[in-house]
């Protein structure tokens, strides 16, 4: 494990007013969240992110951070090819939510309300919503491809982390296209958000949970 | 002549070559599907097979996704088959190549350089209402790129569908990150 005292907790991306916006949603939280993270110090990305995550450690007393070199090769449960990798861990296990790539711009929304759903009192959601995701029967891998000044993306992001939050059989993870263009390839990503189910099916624009629910569940395994 | 998006098609009539026989096309023909408008300066040039043999080589995606091509200069109908007699290229063209030796086409879309009585290498995708959703314009020398002009009528049918619920994206790879953008209204 990567010694994070290490890493400068003053990171350009969060400014005072910022942090103290943060702050006021994560004083809310009440259950304790370890954020883990995949992250190669000798990538900008990389460092931008391992210095991001300890200024928002900083800022509850309910989130702690680890940070792994990937040639650590540390059992993470989360995909680690596409590198910085976050993941939030609850109780010690992979609750299924990842981000790939620095949350930065319209996407600070979904790492903050991400957190606030799994360790705080979360948004509200409906029981018929709940027991739909309940109905989920086959495992789903889900990658959302996003571009940080995509206003329409962190709410596609937040909503299929919420349903990853609720079924183990579901992991979510929001992608930074414009630092994988690996997936922009293979996909022929062009617009965001783009939804993309185990790797096959891929859905362009924004999706009620609801929608989302609806399509992981006709979803080809 | 001003910005031509969301601009219908006026009527027109002209004649046409298709795969082998002269048919004649009007405003109704370009109605009910998309349709490319692929404007040229003249037959019998050399750049203008290249690109009329690339759009070809596209063809049956462009009609897999709905999209009808036309090809447009301001030859007769009679000089495009002749053309296709003398080319390769051309001889294995399949979609429509308009003949607009009056200009009606050319100067209806600002494309017609009225005094060498060409069009310049103007593009236009319409809607199934015949209206402009994209189009552009380049200097006679200047070519394009079927591929593109696929991937263009795709996103504009998506955003036909979709209205303006997704973000276009041109991907440059290790892009500077955004400075959070915190707005939580409604979200909590």
């Amino acid at each position: 494990m990567i010694d994070c005292s290490k890493i400068s907790a003053d990171s350009p991306l969060l400014d005072a007013k910022t942090k103290e916006t943060i702050q006021g949603v994560f004083a809310k939280l009440d259950r304790d969240v370890v954020i883990k993270a995949a992250v190669d110090l000798k990538e900008e990305k990389s460092l931008e992110m391992a210095s991001f995550l300890r200024a928002m450690a900083d800022l509850s007393s309910h989130i702690s951070l680890e940070l792994y070199d990937p040639l650590e090769q540390a059992e993470l449960g989360m995909e680690t090819d596409h590198l910085p990798a976050t993941g939030l861990y609850l109780d010690g296990a992979y609750t299924g939510v990842s981000f790939h790539g620095v949350p930065g711009g319209k996407e600070i929304n979904s790492f903050v309300i991400g957190i606030y759903n799994l360790a705080g009192p979360g948004q509200e959601l409906s029981k018929a919503a709940v027991k739909k995701i309940g109905r989920l029967k086959r495992p789903a891998s889900v990658k959302v491809c996003v571009s940080l000044a995509c206003h329409h993306c962190p709410g596609v992001v937040i909503a299929c982390q919420r349903i990853a939050m609720l079924s183990p059989l579901v992991e979510a993870g929001m992608y930074d296209a414009n630092l994988y263009p690996d997936l922009v390839e293979r996909f022929k990503i062009e617009r965001v958000p783009l939804v993309i189910i185990n790797d096959k099916d891929a859905f362009a624009g924004p999706r009620s949970l609801e929608d989302l629910v609806q399509l992981l569940m006709d979803a080809r395994g | 002549m001003g910005n031509l998006i969301g601009r219908a098609v006026e009527d027109f009539r002209v004649q046409a070559y298709c795969r082998g026989a002269f048919k004649e096309v009007d405003r109704e023909e370009l109605l009910g599907h998309w349709s490319v408008l692929f404007f040229y300066p003249a037959d019998f040039t050399f750049v203008c097979p290249t690109e009329l043999g690339d759009l070809q080589d596209f063809y049956e995606e462009f009609q897999a996704i709905g999209c009808e091509l036309y090809s447009v200069s301001e030859d007769t109908h009679f000089v495009h088959k002749a053309w296709a007699d003398a080319s390769d290229t051309i001889k294995r063209i399949q979609y429509t190549m308009l003949g607009d030796p009056a200009g009606v086409l050319a100067r209806q879309f600002g494309v017609l350089v009225e005094e060498d009585g060409q069009a310049l290498r103007g593009t236009f995708i319409l809607n199934p209402e015949g209206r402009v959703k994209a189009y552009e314009i380049h200097d006679m020398g200047i070519g394009r790129n079927a591929a593109e002009l696929l991937r263009k009528v795709q996103a504009a049918q998506f955003v036909e569908e979709h209205g303006d619920q997704v973000c276009p994206a041109k991907w440059k790879p290790g892009e500077e990150t955004l400075t959070p953008s915190l707005d939580l209204v409604g979200l909590l």
